[in-house]
């Protein structure tokens, strides 16, 4: 492997904000402010591919509440 | 002795090891070193050999100057001093030894008797403040005037008077003649023999057993043994580590300097105790402690996990040495192992170990190692370490007069020894650092930060040792809010509507002003604002509902302009299409947007969809839009990036974004109703919505490009001035293009998308009123960065748009230091929503925002390594994946480009690393040559002076023209392939022509002991060495009677090279002959 490294071998959390978007934030760290625990825990792909399957609708919850659906 | 077996008992298996080797190679019963014929010359030793080519390579540097200096308040005898010193001068020979070629090699000549003068200087002015600071400047000109190695004595003594009983005595003395052992010495025999004359005795010293000269020709012609073959080789191991590469402040220049600046730093009594206490726990010393946490700096700094740092050591380990002034210091090497990510505590116990074997390892004197492994090449760097570590008891007053009190004094001192020191000084109760950095690399600000951050990498190390070393802090946290506030001060109100309500609003308020000039059309405010919403009325009765994506896919007219407003004015987001891309992709990107209607006037070629032609049907036009509902977060547009996969992923950008930037960058350039800009971007990049909104939201007016970026440069010089365009925008690739039909005097030109090269700025910055370099990702809308570019200021992407935060970070998302590369992460009112249909990818770019001041932010990861300077601009350094490592020394394509324009020859470069190279991994150069020759030879001449050898690419390809994406930006992944040149490795040399030639090549075959040696041979190729090189010099020199400075060698390598510098060094010479001179030159030759 080179000097720098590449590889991600951290554990991740699936975490979602106010607006219910999802994000990915190391297991080990408190969660930025505005910040939640979506309970999923895993390697950074587990991760990604768990919000594939649950962040259905991409709108921003407010704009979703001022769509009125 | 109990307390010895009890340590003893405490070894650990490989410190007893080291031990045993220890005992093994230095038997105690050592034959005595021989004395030579009295006055007889010496060889130099290995140590002042390596001191003595510095000097040589470099006579302006001053590191290796030692000084001691120290204030004298009592009274002071100036009469006794002198003769105090001259008896310590006629003791020690080594004192009175300069050092002269003989034979193109530097011997060690003593002087039978000499005398060193003392200079008393009375400091004069008016206040204590006057006098204090111009004893200061006194001894710093002592401190940091050069030696002249080939003359003794090297050393100097000044005592300057500021009272009647006050002060500086001030000594400085050459490395090759002494060390710091070697001052302390002096210090001790001046200070009895002065004590002795003073009390009317004479100076009573005892007979010195050997002088350093013997030690010298002793060490010299000592065999090598099998002991030192072995050690040898181990060493060639340890020492086999890519060089430390910082990143520096400035270029690296081609010929290193030993000019410097230090910044000093106290620990405190608690930190400096947790380190003592740390590692006594950790059965280590304070040195491999903070070894341990200098090499956790660096890595820090430099990414690298493998370098070498080299510490000095006294290197007495004989008796006889011990009473000799003289330079015994060798370096040991002590190799940094950073591998795993291991917690200090770890790290300390490798550190133990590497030292343990290092010095057990000592023995093979550094420029025996030099020589050995072939390392004194590169000019650019000093050879095997760049950084070093020493760590001394702090000074104390070494002269002992009576009646007298003597205390350090610390002079400034202007030099480095390696591109980084850190000299720890062991106060009673603290630790003081003192960090020194190279002065041509780096600013003396970040000799301050690496102090600051040593600190406080330390104090979160013994605090705790458990701590895996990637998460101990390196910023305190002043430093830490300055790094994570770029553009923290950024907040600026701008408009919370939508785009169209906020180009109706200019239309009513300047309802016949011109709003878009496209061919010979010209639409006033009310016409595009009415036919605007004429369209939109007719998407809304075609059935497209609000919020929903409509391709919008039309030649480069007014239709254009006013088809993207209708779709917005509609309440939908626009799909902008680029009708010269193929249909494939077109038909992936409508189908993947799922789009609702396809506005084109081609609608036969979308059986499929929806389709509106604007240009057809009844002629439209309506005071108002229809009713839509929705505000600022709703979105504005849904455009296509190139993937680095190479599928084209949607970015879904809201109306606030583009609002955002539209007005930020309308009132950073001032942007008015006189203004027009140029609408030559394609619709499908998301920069063109500046050159539509920007003017439409300021009363100034669109001028549209009848074809997009490079496809227009030939009526671009006919568009802006027919159509009085004040403002141009594109990428550097297509304003190069554009530069030289650029009309003269151009208000405004605005480069982005890729990174600017220095010297198409300076060429722009002649023709054009402001010259703008703007970056910024589509997922963070249009540009989030900008710098306005002036002459003979560095070209950065400057700072943060309003409303955006930048954050330069590390891997694991923590701020890096000042100065350091980082990945640029953007947060703010500029980030896009989302991208289309990809949750993931979503969640992967656009992640929490831990610095932010809004909880739940978001910041964008973009991929692009920048960092930070000290006056608070980016700089934009590339793709985080095209870092370019090459044997481990990280390189800026870009700073070889720069180099490559410097050539006359060179009209553009662009210089990537490939893979795909006979071997393997290097650089290549393409260029815009004139010319048909090859420019190979000719380039590689020019890059050796100014780069260093990691940087030289190792193929250089002339293209007739860069290949283009549709953007206008460089192709890189369609650059050829270099096509292997005929190995010119066996071909014979070409024979010497001319007479330098011959010259040169005659005293390369002598000094390397070679029969022939062709034109185009390599000195240090054919085996040659720093010395050999001094050699070399010494005798073309002595036949052409010219004083050739040692690095010529070292830049002009081949043998027709270094004929034609001499041959220019002569013409150069006797051009300011004078004329008597010339003739009776010519009489004495003929």
């Amino acid at each position: 492997m080179s000097e720098t490294e590449t590889a991600d071998d951290q554990t991740y959390k699936v975490v979602v904000n106010d607006e219910e978007q999802y994000s990915i934030w190391p297991a080990d760290q408190a969660n930025p402010a505005g910040w939640h625990d979506a309970g999923f825990t895993g390697p950074r792909q587990d991760c990604l591919a768990h919000i594939e399957r649950v962040w259905t609708d991409m709108r921003p919850r407010s704009l979703r509440e001022a769509m009125g659906t | 002795m109990t307390d010895l077996s009890h340590r003893l008992a405490r070894l650990t298996p490989q410190q007893r090891a080291a031990l045993e080797a220890r005992l093994l190679t230095s038997p105690p019963t050592a034959a005595p070193i021989p004395r030579r014929a009295a006055g007889a010359e010496a060889p130099l030793s290995w140590a002042q050999e390596r001191l003595w080519f510095l000097q040589r390579f470099d006579p302006a540097d001053t590191a290796y100057n030692l000084h001691l200096v120290e204030r004298l308040r009592g009274p002071v005898d100036v009469a006794l001093l002198r003769r105090a010193l001259a008896t310590v001068v006629a003791r020690h020979e080594v004192l009175r030894t300069g050092m002269p070629m003989r034979d193109g090699r530097p011997v060690q000549v003593v002087e039978p008797a000499l005398d060193v003068p003392v200079t008393v200087v009375t400091v004069e002015g008016a206040t204590v403040t006057d006098r204090e600071s111009r004893a200061r400047a006194l001894v710093d000109e002592q401190v940091n005037t050069p030696f002249d190695l080939s003359r003794a004595p090297l050393l100097r003594v000044t005592l300057l008077r500021l009272g009647e009983d006050d002060h500086l005595f001030c000594l400085v003395l050459h490395h090759a003649v002494g060390d710091g052992w070697s001052l302390g010495l002096i210090a001790d025999e001046v200070s009895r023999g002065y004590a002795a004359l003073l009390a009317g005795a004479d100076p009573d010293l005892p007979e010195l057993p050997v002088q350093y000269a013997d030690v010298a020709a002793w060490q010299r012609s000592r065999p090598d043994d099998a002991e030192q073959a072995r050690r040898l080789d181990r060493l060639r191991q340890r020492v086999a580590a890519p060089p430390l590469a910082l990143p520096t402040d400035r270029p690296r220049p081609r010929v290193r300097t030993g000019a410097g600046w230090a910044a000093t730093r106290r620990l405190g009594p608690a930190l400096s105790a947790a380190v003592a206490e740390l590692a006594r726990a950790e059965r280590a010393t304070v040195f491999m402690t903070l070894l341990a946490a200098y090499q956790v700096l660096l890595w820090r700094h430099s990414g690298q996990r493998t370098f070498l740092v080299g510490a000095p050591m006294a290197g007495r380990d004989r008796p006889e040495f011990r009473a000799l002034v003289g330079c015994f210091t060798d370096t040991v090497l002590l190799r940094a192992d950073l591998a795993g990510d291991p917690t200090f505590r770890q790290l300390l116990a490798r550190v133990r170990d590497d030292a343990l074997q290092a010095f057990a390892d000592q023995g093979v004197p550094l420029e025996q190692l030099i020589t050995h492994v072939g390392a004194d090449r590169d000019t650019s760097r000093t050879p095997l370490f760049q950084a070093m570590f020493n760590l001394q008891p702090a000074k104390t007053g070494l002269l002992a007069l009576p009646g007298v009190t003597s205390t350090p004094w610390e002079p400034t001192v202007r030099s480095v020894k390696v591109d980084v020191e850190l000299d720890v000084n062991q106060h009673p109760d603290e630790l003081e650092v003192q960090v020194g950095v190279s002065a041509a690399l780096f600013d003396a600000g970040t000799a301050q930060r690496l102090a600051a951050h040593l600190a406080t990498l330390l104090a979160g190390a013994v605090a705790d040792p458990d701590r895996p070393i990637s998460r101990l802090t390196l910023l305190d946290e002043a430093e830490r809010r300055l790094v994570l506030s770029v553009g923290a001060d950024t907040a600026a109100p701008y408009p919370a509507r939508r785009l169209p309500e906020l180009v109706a609003e200019q239309a009513a308020r300047t309802p016949d002003a011109v709003a878009l000039v496209a061919g010979g059309q010209q639409l006033s405010y009310r016409e595009l604002d009415r036919r605007a919403n004429g369209l939109a009325w007719r998407l809304r009765e075609r059935g497209v509902r609000p919020r929903t994506p409509v391709a919008v896919l039309l030649p480069r007219d007014a239709e254009l302009v006013v088809a993207l407003l209708a779709v917005l004015k509609a309440g939908c987001h626009y799909v902008p299409l680029e009708p010269g891309h193929p249909d494939h992709r077109l038909r992936e990107i409508v189908t993947d947007a799922a789009v609702t209607a396809v506005l084109t006037d081609d609608p036969g070629r979308w059986p499929d969809r929806l389709t509106i032609d604007p240009g057809r049907g009844r002629p439209e036009a309506a005071d108002a839009p229809p009713p839509a509902p929705g505000g600022p977060d709703d979105l504005a547009y849904l455009i296509y990036t190139s993937g680095s996969t190479g599928r084209p992923k949607g970015v879904r950008v809201p109306h606030r974004g583009v609002v955002n930037v539209v007005t930020d960058v309308a009132r950073t350039l001032r942007l008015g109703p006189t203004d027009r800009f140029l609408f030559l971007t394609s619709v499908s990049f998301d920069i063109a919505a500046l050159e539509v909104f920007a003017p439409l939201l300021t009363g100034g007016a669109v001028v549209v490009a009848p074809e997009s970026s490079v496809h227009a440069v030939d009526r671009v010089e006919e568009l802006v001035r027919r159509a009085g365009v004040t403002t141009v925008q594109a990428p550097p690739s297509v304003l190069e293009a554009l530069l030289p039909r650029l009309p003269a005097g151009l208000p405004r030109v605005i480069s982005g998308g890729e990174a600017l090269p220095a010297g198409l700025a300076e060429r722009l910055l002649d023709r054009v009123g402001e010259l703008w370099n703007f970056y910024g990702p589509t997922e963070t809308t249009i540009w989030s960065t900008r710098a306005r570019i002036v002459p003979g200021a560095p070209v950065t992407i400057g700072v943060p748009v309003a409303n955006t935060t930048a954050y330069v970070l590390d891997e694991r998302w923590q701020p890096v230091p000042v100065g350091c590369p980082g990945e640029l992460y953007l947060a703010g009112d500029g980030l896009a929503r989302d991208y289309h249909r990809g949750p993931a990818l979503t969640a992967e770019r656009f992640l929490p925002d831990p610095y932010g001041a809004r909880p739940g932010g978001r910041m964008y990861r973009t991929g692009d390594l920048v960092r930070l300077r000290e006056d608070g601009h980016l700089e934009f350094l590339g793709r985080i994946d095209d870092q370019v490592k090459l044997g481990g020394v990280r390189i800026e394509p870009g700073e070889v480009e720069a180099a490559l324009a410097e050539h006359p020859r060179v009209r553009r470069a662009v210089v990537v690393l490939r893979d795909d190279l006979p071997a393997g991994r290097g650089l290549v150069a393409y260029l815009d040559w004139t010319g048909d020759d090859d420019p190979a030879p000719t380039l590689r001449a020019h890059l050796r002076a100014r780069l260093p050898e990691a940087m030289i690419p190792s193929a250089f390809v002339a293209l007739a023209t860069f290949p283009v994406l549709a953007s206008g930006k460089l192709d890189r992944a369609a650059l050829p392939a270099p096509t292997p040149a005929p190995a010119p490795a066996e071909a014979p040399s070409r024979p010497p022509r001319t007479d330098g030639e011959r010259l040169v090549a005659e005293v390369f075959a002598e000094v390397l002991g070679r029969e022939t040696v062709g034109a185009d041979d390599d000195f240090f190729a054919l085996g040659g060495t720093s010395l050999l090189a001094v050699r070399v010099l010494a005798e073309l020199g002595a036949t052409t009677e010219l004083d050739i400075p040692l690095r010529t060698l070292f830049t002009h390598r081949t043998v027709s090279q270094l004929a034609a510098a001499v041959e220019e060094m002569l013409a150069a010479e006797l051009a300011q002959l004078s004329e008597q001179e010339a003739s009776r030159l010519v009489a004495e030759g003929g």
